[in-house]
């Protein structure tokens, strides 16, 4: 019968004979009233086993590749929310698809939104101006304690600078305009969905959850994004369409990929919060011992189950760890 | 059977396949979105020289940014799945040695007392522990206070006023040294609480003749007070739980952290003993060690709780004070540590990564610069863009990447604080900007050698409780 992989410390344990080493190893977690002593949070390893880590990287195979599969309607999702939020904001202009071809592997489209983005006028662009240093002066108005909030404002303010000083010295230089703008963030946004399973494949699956829970926590996390994506950038386009190109650089720098990293990291924190085995394995392998079976209850047997014939006194071990929250 | 030697091969190789996947996902990633970006009106002609020279030193530090991302995943995937290494865990019956544990304390009123009430109840053989408080120059009542301990407690805290010298930790743990007469001296702040069997845990790994220095585990015990704290605990938790035990698996350079930990003086006397000339005599003690042959343990299972900063200026001043002693260690240490010859490469490599890390925030800012400064200039390329978003935000989040921090939660089952992992990048944004205004001005105004340095100490203004906080 295999142990817990998180409570073995091979290294201390050189014997070549596995089975006297399971029974070192039996004996070293037993405790003094016949039940387990838990391992130390300062011990403890995930446990990996083939059974959950291929069907793991299966599932972000097939979310890549049932993504890639559904570019199209995904497309035309996106290319229905933002003429919706066109027609509402009253944004004068049109929604088209441009079709793409990758490497001649993968066809796809992505909506094209059309809409007037001029250079700032004189009143704008000194309305821009005062907006830099209210940010800029106002930051020094914000108490010490709220020292983030400080630095975020004059990065924002920061950013708003390098419009109004290029936009101030040389507007005509500027090489982008709000439609090329936002297709291609469209585009990034996109890929950055696609890589979605990949990121979560290399430091979410390899944790110890369920499958469904990798499963729910990915889904959910590109349903998200989908949705957010659109909505995200007819704001853009908004603000771009009548305060003109001068914010065009702070929407893409701070208000842009910006976001949908963060998003991507709170879902990634979110789902680690989750219920996962590892703090209560003592415990299940503790009520093995005592022959009540997997204990888990759970439907997440790892295979390591059984009950051992000579059953201790039962007893309860407190997982350790945690300690101070 | 064949399942368990299965598995064994998976934890052996997972960490760098994982590391080579990600490569491969990046390089991917990147050509993708490069192919992929949206193209500038009438940008097709010949790049100019000018931007030829932004885009390579943008290049430089996309890649040196990859480095450091690929390090700590690779850590990560070690801790979480590879083989651990405590070889001195089990030592609890043994000739004990005599130990002395230096407590530096100036102006620690509040929190003096339950230090020296914890380390009087440990478990160490009487007659072997002494404790060696040291009152360094301090206005308030820490020095009676010791004093009271000293007097009820005489032979085993043997109190040492230090009422002038130069200031900071360094220059006192300098002059108490001359009092220690026990070849193994371990350091505690004032504000750390240690656990019953905490000094044989680090006293353990001395009886191996090749360690000159180990570290324990810091944990901080005030975590509830505010956000801040908060953070600074998943900030900690990645550091330690994650970085300092996979460095110390990979027989890497775990670094002795100056406190919950302790030198074998023999060995630090070798290496020319504590530096008063730097901010960071920590950093600078283990790569004296390390180019002297001797190694530095890292002892996960040895915890010690402690009060982190609690207020936004006290984390930035403590930062920069970071910063500057290690950059300081960077300068002095970085081209002797690739030549030595008493280390081996992953250590010179691992030491050299580690000595580089506080420069990487300015580094950091300079890419962010030069790709706002090319995208204005029409050379879109969102792949490098992302990218640098992505890894820069993971890999310097205070240098342990999320999915580092996150991993180390999970194994110590803090299960609702890690939602706070976004927030993060408050923390690092504070110490982006502290990091760099602090390294440029070291570039700006050196210090000029033999100078005395400021030392700006972290407050601890709550008093614990000697009963109920540990």
């Amino acid at each position: 019968m295999a142990m817990p992989r998180h409570l073995l410390l091979d290294a201390e344990l050189p014997w070549a004979d596995a089975a006297a080493r399971r029974e070192v190893l039996r004996m070293r977690q037993r405790g003094w009233g016949g039940g387990d002593i838990p391992a130390h949070r300062a011990l403890r390893v995930s446990p990996v086993r083939p059974g959950k880590l291929v069907p793991a990287a299966l599932l972000a195979i097939a979310l890549l590749a049932a993504y890639l599969l559904l570019l199209g309607p995904v497309s035309h999702l996106w290319a229905g929310m933002l003429e919706f939020w066109r027609s509402a904001v009253d944004l004068p202009g049109r929604v088209s698809m441009v079709r793409y071809d990758f490497y001649g592997l993968l066809q796809f489209d992505v909506p094209s939104l059309s809409f007037g983005s001029g250079l700032p006028g004189s009143e704008l662009w000194w309305g821009g101006l005062v907006f830099t240093l209210l940010l800029g002066l106002g930051s020094f108005a914000v108490p010490l304690t709220w020292l983030p909030l400080r630095y975020l404002l004059r990065l924002v303010a920061f950013f708003q600078a390098g419009a109004q000083l290029f936009f101030g010295l040389w507007p005509w230089a500027f090489p982008y305009d709000g439609s090329g703008y936002v297709h291609g963030m469209l585009i990034a946004d996109l890929m950055l969905i696609a890589l979605i399973p990949v990121l979560l494949g290399s430091t979410y699956f390899v944790l110890d959850f369920s499958l469904w829970r990798k499963a729910l926590l990915a889904l959910l996390t590109m349903l998200h994004m989908l949705v957010l994506v659109p909505l995200q950038y007819a704001v853009h386009a908004y603000v771009i369409h009548h305060l003109s190109l001068l914010f065009m650089p702070l929407m893409f720098f701070v208000f842009g990929l910006t976001v949908n990293v963060l998003v991507f990291i709170s879902f990634y924190a979110w789902g680690v919060s989750w219920w996962h085995p590892l703090r209560v394995e003592d415990v299940r392998w503790a009520r093995r011992q005592n022959g009540n079976g997997n204990g888990n209850g759970n439907g997440n047997d790892d295979g390591n189950g059984g009950s051992r014939g000579s059953a201790a006194r039962p007893s309860l071990p407190v997982p350790s760890g945690g300690g101070l929250s | 059977m064949a399942q368990e030697r299965f598995a064994s091969h998976l934890r052996t190789w997972l960490a760098p396949v994982g590391v080579i996947l990600l490569v491969g996902g990046l390089l991917a990633a990147a050509v993708a979105l490069s192919s992929a970006a949206p193209i500038p009106l009438g940008q097709h002609s010949p790049r100019p020289w000018y931007v030829l020279a932004m885009l390579i030193p943008l290049y430089a530090i996309l890649l040196l940014v990859c480095v450091y991302l690929l390090r700590h995943y690779w850590f990560t995937l070690n801790r979480l799945h590879g083989t651990q290494r405590h070889p001195y865990l089990d030592i609890d019956t043994a000739d004990w040695p005599e130990v002395t544990v230096l407590v530096p304390a100036h102006d620690e009123e509040p929190v003096i007392a339950a230090i020296l009430s914890a380390l009087l109840e440990v478990d160490y053989p009487p007659g072997r522990l002494h404790i060696l408080p040291i009152d360094d120059r301090s206005r308030d009542r820490t020095g009676e206070i010791i004093d009271g301990f000293a007097a009820r407690h005489p032979g085993i805290v043997v109190p040492f006023h230090r009422k002038k010298g130069e200031p900071g930790k360094a220059a006192a743990l300098r002059d108490a040294m001359k009092l220690v007469t026990t070849d193994i001296a371990l350091v505690f702040d004032a504000d750390y609480m240690p656990g019953h069997g905490l000094i044989k845990q680090l006293v353990a790994p001395f009886f191996d003749p090749e360690v000159g220095a180990v570290m324990g585990r810091v944990v901080p015990h005030n975590v509830g007070q505010n956000l801040l704290t908060r953070l600074l605990d998943l900030e900690r938790t990645g550091g330690y739980q994650v970085d300092q035990q996979a460095r110390m698996n990979l027989k890497l350079v775990p670094q002795y952290g100056g406190t919950v930990g302790g030198v074998r003086c023999r060995a630090l006397e070798s290496v020319g003993g504590w530096r008063v000339d730097t901010l960071a005599e920590d950093t600078d003690a283990t790569f004296r060690l390390l180019r002297g042959g001797w190694k530095t343990v890292y002892q996960n299972r040895s915890e010690c709780y402690e009060q982190v900063p609690s207020t936004w200026p006290q984390r930035m001043r403590q930062v920069r004070r970071w910063a500057r002693g290690h950059n300081e260690a960077l300068w002095a240490h970085a081209g002797h540590l690739l030549v030595g010859p008493r280390t081996c490469f992953r250590e010179k490599l691992d030491g050299w990564l580690l000595l580089n890390v506080y420069v990487m925030s300015p580094v950091l800012l300079l890419g962010w610069l030069l790709a706002m400064t090319l995208w204005y200039l029409g050379e879109t390329r969102p792949g490098l863009i992302v990218i640098l978003l992505v890894t820069s935000y993971s890999a310097l989040g205070n240098f342990a990447i999320f999915f580092e921090v996150s991993a180390a939660s999970y194994l110590d089952g803090s299960r609702a604080r890690v939602r706070l992992l976004p927030l993060i990048m408050l923390g690092f944004l504070v110490g982006l900007f502290a990091i760099s205004h602090e390294t440029l001005l070291q570039i700006l105004l050196p210090r000029r050698p033999g100078a005395r340095v400021r030392w700006h100490k972290t407050e601890h203004p709550h008093t614990i409780n000697h009963e109920g906080d540990e």
